[in-house]
């Protein structure tokens, strides 16, 4: 598709147009030439262009009541500005909502359409404009294949399967607390039920009718038992406890931000019933927000209460450790002393805490002993059962959740690859493709000075001559202004080919503000000289007479200055 | 209490969702309304330094009343954490399932981020829900603090 006409009613300021439309029609497929003087409106004219075809400018401030229309090959007219966009293409008319669409469509993206109109300032030039990561990126884009957009795409399902590993993680630890709680519980609950079947076995074999004649003999055997078995009890209790204890110091050793982040793995959200993943927090948390809602709220007051509980909690570990020892320690020796009670006395041996306590409770009445053992028993052996189930559950909800995170792994690092992939082969290819075909226009349009172009996986440009001497396109100082025009130019050329070659735009006009006012004769002869030789439509604008004469093949239309010098005196 | 009238609990306490743990300490499930709001009474009464300025109850013939509840839990009822029904004359507050997996992740949440408040919140609703637990709302009522509360003139407990 090629420009066939234009019509420039008003655009950006009054002056422009002062003596009547700027307007070129019947152009079929060659070359405009916009000459004239300096401020007779060839960059308002480039850029009316520009405005037309995308609703932008560059350098310019486009201003209110525009009216720009464009004809181009392949019945397509555009005209933008007031009153309103609209599109003229194959026989029907649309209006704005549907405009940009068929100008996409018909045309190509935006971004590719941008960077055939070269503005003659250097730090304009799309090379410039573009950031280095861009500049691969609109290459890309000219090979057609949507490969960056499919890269993105999988950038986005990677990132969205790690944001759903990270919440099935949090569960995941959630749910390990919770089995380690349970599990706890279990053994506390086997104990008592071993205690209780051992109470029960005595009464039921009239052992614990002879111990209790052995302590009915013997009150202060019975005393000294009694006492030993409630310090024992006391001292468990306190070692559990200090374990607890030791564990929220552990806890607190942590940093602040690690300790929120925990709490958010257990909190549920009460909608959508998800968690919260670490991802999330930190980046609420960077921002100042509640990790758990994201509002702007002050998060402070949870630092301070817990910076509080850390700093109370400093240095108390070893305290913890050091009273834990000694709480161990007596508990052996009040162990050791019913150990050695029970050797002197071998007919009390098989006596537990239980028996003793509950001697005492029912006064020696065996009976009630017995019917409250085996009462017990059946309640702990209710409780192991319906605890197991739980821990069951739990383990399996852990298994289920290991599975699934093992899969979303899978998935991600599937995607992952396949991104490497595409990035390290696709990528590299294409961006080899595209360098040599740049290196062909860029020899060929300037013979003279041409060095070998390297474009980088990063955007990255750099120069190297025949001696190996590198030069870095980004590197201010290192390259003429003529080399970054014609290094421009013929990267906008190369573009549109491969561009064209791949069928991802429909579009041979590359549109150039004073390309050759940085060039010497010789420069320029050359590069005129090559564009004359592509299919590809140029439109220049140019107040240069030898550029004028060169083009002499191409359509012309002349502007004329806007001002006088007579129009800033008084007369 | 209108849709504009603040809570009765003050936003500190508020955090630990007193009202949502209770039901969950009762296995999921109060029947009635006396029973509800003498058991939030009586978790005021065991917690320390909560007292009418933290949680203003206000007394009507059948006793203190918390003016924060149903609001809450219409709240609380449309994006299912619980269902508030009536039988007969008879309300009766359930937990649902994700009710329950919500306040059991709160109160784990709490034990790591504020855990002497929160284990302190735990032991109150525990006793709380021993002692109520299986009594309706005039057996809980014939209590003595709650009988001292209703012999006081009617109007808020300041």
């Amino acid at each position: 598709m090629k420009v066939q006409g234009f019509q420039i009613e008003r655009f950006a300021r009054p002056e422009l147009t002062s003596g009547g439309p700027i307007e070129l029609q019947g152009v079929s497929d060659e070359d405009i030439l916009i000459r004239g003087e300096n401020q007779s409106g060839k960059t308002h004219t480039f850029n009316a262009l520009l405005y037309s075809l995308l609703g932008e400018t560059i350098a310019l401030q486009r201003g209110h009541g525009n009216a720009v229309e464009l004809q181009l090959s392949g019945d397509l007219e555009i005209f933008r500005g007031e009153p309103g966009k609209k599109i003229h293409s194959e026989g029907q008319d649309f209006g704005p909502d549907k405009a940009e669409d068929i100008i996409r469509d018909r045309v190509g993206s935006r971004d590719l359409l941008h960077t055939h109109f070269l503005h003659s300032r250097l730090n304009e030039l799309p090379l410039e404009r573009l950031p280095q990561s861009q500049r691969v990126s609109r290459v890309l884009d000219a090979t057609s294949d949507n490969l960056s957009e499919r890269i993105t795409e999988l950038e986005e399902q990677v990132e969205e399967l790690q944001a759903d590993i990270e919440r099935k993680e949090a569960e995941r630890n959630s749910k390990e607390r919770y089995r380690r709680r349970r599990q706890r519980q279990l053994s506390d609950i086997r104990s008592q039920l071993e205690k209780w079947s051992t109470v029960e076995d005595l009464a039921e074999s009239g052992r614990l009718a002879e111990i209790s004649d052995v302590f009915q003999r013997d009150p202060e055997l019975e005393r000294q038992i009694d006492e030993l078995t409630s310090e024992k009890r006391s001292l468990i209790t306190d070692i559990r406890e200090k374990q607890n204890e030791r564990t929220r110091a552990k806890e607190l050793e942590e940093e602040t931000r690690e300790i929120i982040i925990k709490a958010l793995e257990e909190f549920i959200c009460p909608v959508c019933e998800e968690r919260v993943n670490r991802g999330e927090a930190d980046s609420r948390l960077d921002n100042q927000h509640c990790p758990f809602c994201d509002q702007s709220t002050d998060v402070k007051e949870t630092f301070r209460h817990l910076e509080a509980e850390k700093q109370q909690s400093e240095g108390q570990a070893e305290e913890i450790n050091r009273e834990l020892e000694e709480l161990r320690e007596r508990r052996d020796e009040v162990d050791s002393q019913i150990q050695t009670l029970k050797k002197e006395r071998p007919e009390i041996a098989e006596l537990n805490s239980y028996a003793v306590d509950q001697l005492r409770d029912f006064d020696h009445d065996i009976d009630g002993i017995h019917a409250k053992a085996r009462e017990e028993r059946a309640e702990a052996e209710k409780a192991l059962e319906e605890y197991s189930e739980k821990l069951e559950n739990v383990e399996a909800a852990i298994a289920g959740l290991d599975e699934k995170i093992t899969d979303l792994e899978e998935k991600r690092e599937s995607k992952q690859a396949r991104i490497d992939q595409l990035e390290n082969e696709d990528v590299s290819t294409k961006l080899s493709d595209f360098e040599e075909t740049w290196n062909n226009h860029y020899q060929q349009i300037t013979p003279k000075i041409a060095e070998d172009i390297h474009l980088q996986r990063n955007g990255e440009i750099v120069l190297v001559n025949a001696d190996g001497r590198r030069r870095e396109y980004d590197r201010r100082g290192d390259l003429a202004d003529a080399e970054v025009v014609l290094l421009n130019l013929s990267f906008v050329i190369s573009l549109n080919q491969t561009a064209l070659d791949r069928g991802s735009i429909d579009w041979e006009t590359i549109v150039l503000d004073e390309p050759f006012a940085r060039l010497d004769r010789g420069l320029k002869e050359d590069a005129i000289d090559y564009l004359r030789s592509l299919d590809t439509q140029f439109i220049l604008t140019s107040s240069d007479e030898y550029i004028w004469q060169e083009l002499s093949h191409a359509t012309t239309l002349s502007l004329q200055r806007q001002y006088k010098l007579t129009d800033f005196t008084d007369d | 209490m209108t849709d504009d009238e603040p809570d009765p609990l003050d936003p500190e306490e508020g955090r630990y969702h007193p009202r949502l743990l209770l039901l969950d300490e009762f296995d999921g499930e109060i029947q009635g309304r006396k029973k509800f709001f003498k058991s939030l009474f009586h978790l005021r009464e065991e917690l320390d330094g909560v007292g009418k300025e933290e949680w203003t109850f206000e007394h009507d013939s059948f006793g203190p009343t918390d003016q924060g509840l149903s609001k809450l839990f219409r709240a609380y009822d449309k994006i299912g954490l619980v269902v508030v029904e009536k039988d007969g004359k008879l309300w009766v507050y359930k937990q649902t399932e994700k009710g329950s997996k919500f306040a059991k992740g709160l109160k784990r949440g709490l034990r790591i981020l504020r855990k002497g408040d929160a284990e302190e919140r735990e032991g109150s609703l525990e006793l709380v829900a021993v002692v109520n637990k299986d009594r309706s709302g005039s057996e809980i009522e014939e209590d003595w603090e709650i009988a001292k509360r209703k012999a006081e003139v009617f109007g808020i407990d300041q």
